[in-house]
């Protein structure tokens, strides 16, 4: 049982990561009443304007102390960077989420503090952690005040050509959103992964 | 002491040293003659012993005759009001009170002189004002003397003439000086001499004159007052007046010191505008260039006065300071800089009596208010008027017309910029940028959009995009009809809109603008001589049809789908602003689909309609039906809207193979148990 309780995510990475939690999902809330206010009314067009970008503003400043932390520690690479054995594997961890899975097959490899993240978690992570956050991100600073960013808005094409950017990418994390919550179900029980994130360690 | 009389000349188109010398010179010339001739010429006092007494006045032709020597044979010169009596007092006071009198009536060298002589011949000293004249309208008409004008006996100095007793010259003859044309006819005469107009060639000048007001008395500033005001140890008062010591008195110098005599309670201080002549013109005439012309004066550009100065009392006298032009535009009631012809009123031909005509108008301390008589705008705007007096905006300020705007310089509607009408606005709401902060992206909300898009409910509005060049510094400028021409090598007056609209169907569609900014942005030498960039689209949502109606509320308060939603009805037209002619603009309509279009056209970048760029039920149903006729254009014309169709299907995608996943897991439980009990 004891190395069972080997600590998988120390407090920082788990209030980290709920933190980041809220504030994607009230930032893709708030961002469907933005895109949609004449369709349904959750927050109203102002409010949802103003809590987009309270955390919208937390959110950057999440990122940036996750982004520290993992620098100062050295862990960034080891983590999250996919290895040339990593894409390899990538085949065979797909192959086990769609046909092992369900023959009951041995997950590849179970998560250790060393190697949190399967070979596709780590591929998922790396374009999501590296590119689809920061984009989402900067392009979102960018239209939060248009007027004061405009020169660098204009020299990428424009606020359309951010906002079309930014809303690809919303998309994109609704869509990660689901798969994520649908993903951590997939532990060696229903909720041991959940646990993982709240507690620290996996049954 | 000659230098001092002469000084007062200055109306002397002479130079004073010229003048000087050529009178000294005449004065010895007349001494040398009447020396030669006679020895000692006649005195004044030899003179003034007859004609200084006004017995003269009630003699009997017969007894005059037995004083002088007769001359039968000569004709009389006819006298024109000219007295035989001369009062020795103000002779010695006039400007030619130093002079002998043979001096001018040469023919005299002895007393009794002889009973007709020839006619004083002013030319002698005044050359060029004789020569002036004599080609004048006024002496061939009417061929009046200099004296018939002009007593030389009492003449005082040009400059020293009040603008009554300048008038007065005139109006001893032009009794009847009609100018019932002249709209506040009785202001004209108070304030202008007549020469100003009748005297083209004249250098004329604006004198402002400080009055006070008290109990409902006038009078003009005194140096009394103005010791009260400045404590009577301060010497140099002008100096006290021009605090930064540049020799001319700025606009808030005046109002300062307009603001110490109101502190001082001596009488509420206004300003008396007097138009004079600073040196004369003898060429006189009707004829007055522009004839009957308010804009002659009223609307030039460049004012038809030369100086403004402010006249001060000082000890008796008074001294000229020179005023910053500035303070005239502001304090002066009349339209000095403003190009008239070129407003909305004066391109439509509105002439200055249509409005000025029947108008009562009293001149107050701040300027022009009108007191009485019909409403000048409601004669031609009087559905305006009566929307506008329905409004919140009149009920709260009781603006008028004039509050907002300048019937003067006023441009038309349609080509004055979001800035330009929104500064009507900001003139008076000045705290809006504060009452707007519940708006996100207040600065950009500002930039395209005018405040009555908001605040006139009832307006028609739109989108209205045009054509605007980049400089090299970034600046953005309107590209007029004459920049098109230039860069499309068009004939002069060619017809823009079937250049642009080329299947003719009177809607531009997003490719054929796009077409057109590639062909204009084509001309590279012509862009380089006008230091542009680029031509590229700008954009504003305007009012097209204003309402005044206006109200503090806006369009249903802080509601953003109002207008940020696809199938916003707040706008009813999306234009392009096309130069039709050399100073005409036409709004050619624009198809919906350019504000999403993915064709790369050059366009203000700034500009982007949240709302607009998401799809709509309005656009899947346009799509069904283009895509059942075949017509694929519809793919790229939906544009940005793609994103939205593909965002929602990912995330229906996703949700559809968690739902699939969810339920073999379900069904394989049995078996993954079995496999777990197996190992």
């Amino acid at each position: 049982m004891k190395e069972h309780k080997e600590i998988l995510n120390p407090v920082w990475v788990r209030i980290n990561h709920w933190t980041h939690a809220i504030c994607i999902v009230t930032l893709v809330i708030t961002g469907f009443q933005l895109r949609y206010p004449d369709v349904f009314k959750i927050f109203g067009f102002k409010s949802a304007v103003h809590y987009h970008n309270v955390f919208g503003f937390i959110a950057i400043f999440n990122f940036l102390i996750w982004y520290f932390i993992y620098m100062v520690k050295g862990e960034l690479k080891k983590q999250y960077i996919p290895t040339k054995k990593d894409i390899k594997l990538i085949p065979k961890q797909g192959y086990f989420y769609l046909v092992g899975f369900f023959k009951g097959d041995h997950p590849l490899m179970e998560p250790t503090p060393e190697a949190k993240f399967n070979p596709l978690q780590k591929t998922a992570y790396c374009g999501l952690m590296f590119f689809l956050l920061p984009v989402q991100l900067l392009t979102g600073l960018f239209l939060w005040d248009i007027h004061f960013f405009k020169p660098v808005i204009d020299f990428f094409g424009g606020v359309r050509v951010i906002d079309a950017i930014h809303i690809f990418c919303a998309y994109s994390f609704a869509t990660f959103l689901i798969v994520h919550f649908y993903l951590a179900t997939l532990g060696h029980t229903v909720f041991a992964h959940f646990k993982a994130m709240i507690v620290g360690y996996e049954d | 002491m000659f230098d001092n009389k002469f000084q007062l000349c200055y109306a002397m188109p002479l130079r004073r040293g010229e003048a000087m010398q050529k009178k000294i010179l005449i004065f010895l010339a007349v001494l040398c003659v009447a020396f030669a001739s006679k020895g000692w010429a006649v005195s004044n006092e030899e003179c003034l012993e007859c004609h200084g007494s006004k017995d003269i006045l009630h003699m009997s032709p017969q007894e005059r005759l037995e004083m002088v020597v007769p001359t039968p044979r000569r004709k009389a010169v006819r006298k024109g009001g000219i007295s035989l009596y001369v009062n020795p007092q103000k002779f010695a006071a006039s400007v030619h009170g130093d002079f002998q009198c043979t001096d001018c009536h040469t023919e005299i060298s002895e007393i009794p002189h002889p009973q007709h002589m020839g006619m004083v011949d002013c030319s002698q000293c005044h050359e060029d004002i004789v020569d002036q004249y004599k080609h004048s309208k006024h002496a061939k008409v009417s061929k009046r003397r200099c004296y018939e004008c002009h007593n030389p006996h009492y003449a005082q100095p040009f400059s020293k003439l009040t603008l009554k007793q300048r008038q007065a010259i005139c109006l001893k003859c032009h009794k009847k000086a009609k100018h019932d044309w002249l709209p506040q006819e009785a202001y004209h005469f108070q304030h202008l001499e007549c020469t100003v107009c009748h005297a083209p060639k004249a250098e004329k000048m604006m004198i402002l004159q400080v009055y006070l007001e008290e109990k409902a008395k006038k009078q003009a500033l005194t140096s009394k007052d103005l010791k009260r005001v400045f404590g009577s140890e301060t010497k140099d008062i002008i100096a006290a007046i021009d605090t930064n010591h540049d020799n001319v008195i700025g606009y808030a110098e005046l109002e300062n010191f307009l603001k110490q005599i109101k502190k001082k309670k001596i009488g509420s201080p206004f300003l008396n505008e007097q138009v004079v002549v600073s040196a004369s013109s003898h060429d006189f005439t009707d004829e007055v260039q522009h004839i009957k012309d308010c804009t002659m004066c009223h609307a030039a550009k460049k004012p038809f006065y030369k100086d403004t100065v402010l006249e001060l009392p000082k000890d008796h006298q008074t001294v000229n300071v020179k005023v910053a032009k500035r303070v005239v535009l502001l304090r002066s009631p009349i339209p000095q800089q403003t190009d008239y012809w070129n407003s909305v009123h004066g391109v439509n031909d509105i002439q200055c009596m249509d409005c000025h005509a029947d108008l009562k108008v009293v001149k107050t301390a701040s300027g022009f208010e009108v007191v009485s008589g019909a409403r000048v705008c409601e004669n031609c705007h009087g559905d305006i008027m009566e929307e506008y007096e329905g409004s919140q905006h009149y009920k709260a300020s009781k603006k008028s017309c004039s509050g907002c705007h300048d019937p003067h310089s006023v441009a038309p509607f349609a080509q004055l910029t979001v800035a330009q009408r929104s500064a009507i606005c900001l003139r008076c709401h000045k705290d809006t940028k504060e009452k707007h902060q519940w708006l996100p992206q207040e600065d950009i909300h500002f930039e395209y959009v005018e405040c009555t898009m908001c605040h006139a409910p009832g307006a028609e509005k739109g989108i209205v995009f045009y054509l605007e060049a980049i400089d090299n510094q970034g600046k953005e400028r309107k590209v007029s009809y004459e920049n098109i021409v230039k860069l499309l090598n068009l004939k002069e007056g060619a017809e823009l809109q079937s250049i642009v609209d080329k299947n003719g169907d009177n809607i531009l569609q997003t490719e054929e603008v796009s077409d057109f900014l590639k062909k204009l942005n084509a001309n590279k030498e012509y862009l380089n001589q006008k230091g542009w960039e680029k031509i590229r689209l700008g954009v504003n949502l305007v009012v097209l049809q204003a309402s005044h109606n206006y109200t503090s509320k806006g369009l249903k308060a802080k509601e953003c789908y109002i207008c940020h939603s696809p199938d916003t009805k707040f706008y009813s037209k999306l234009l392009l602003e096309l130069p039709s002619g050399p100073s005409e603009v036409a709004g050619v309509d624009l198809d919906k689909y350019i504000l999403v279009s993915l064709e790369k056209i050059p366009r203000d970048s700034g500009f982007y309609f949240l709302g607009q760029n998401r799809i709509s039920k309005q656009d899947l149903e346009n799509l069904k039906q283009a895509l059942k006729k075949k017509d694929y254009s519809i793919i790229l014309k939906i544009g940005y809207k793609w994103l939205d169709v593909i965002g929602v299907l990912m995330i229906i995608g996703i949700i559809g193979f968690v739902g699939f996943h969810t339920t073999l897991r379900i069904l394989t439980i049995p078996n993954r148990r079995r496999r777990r009990k197996e190992h």
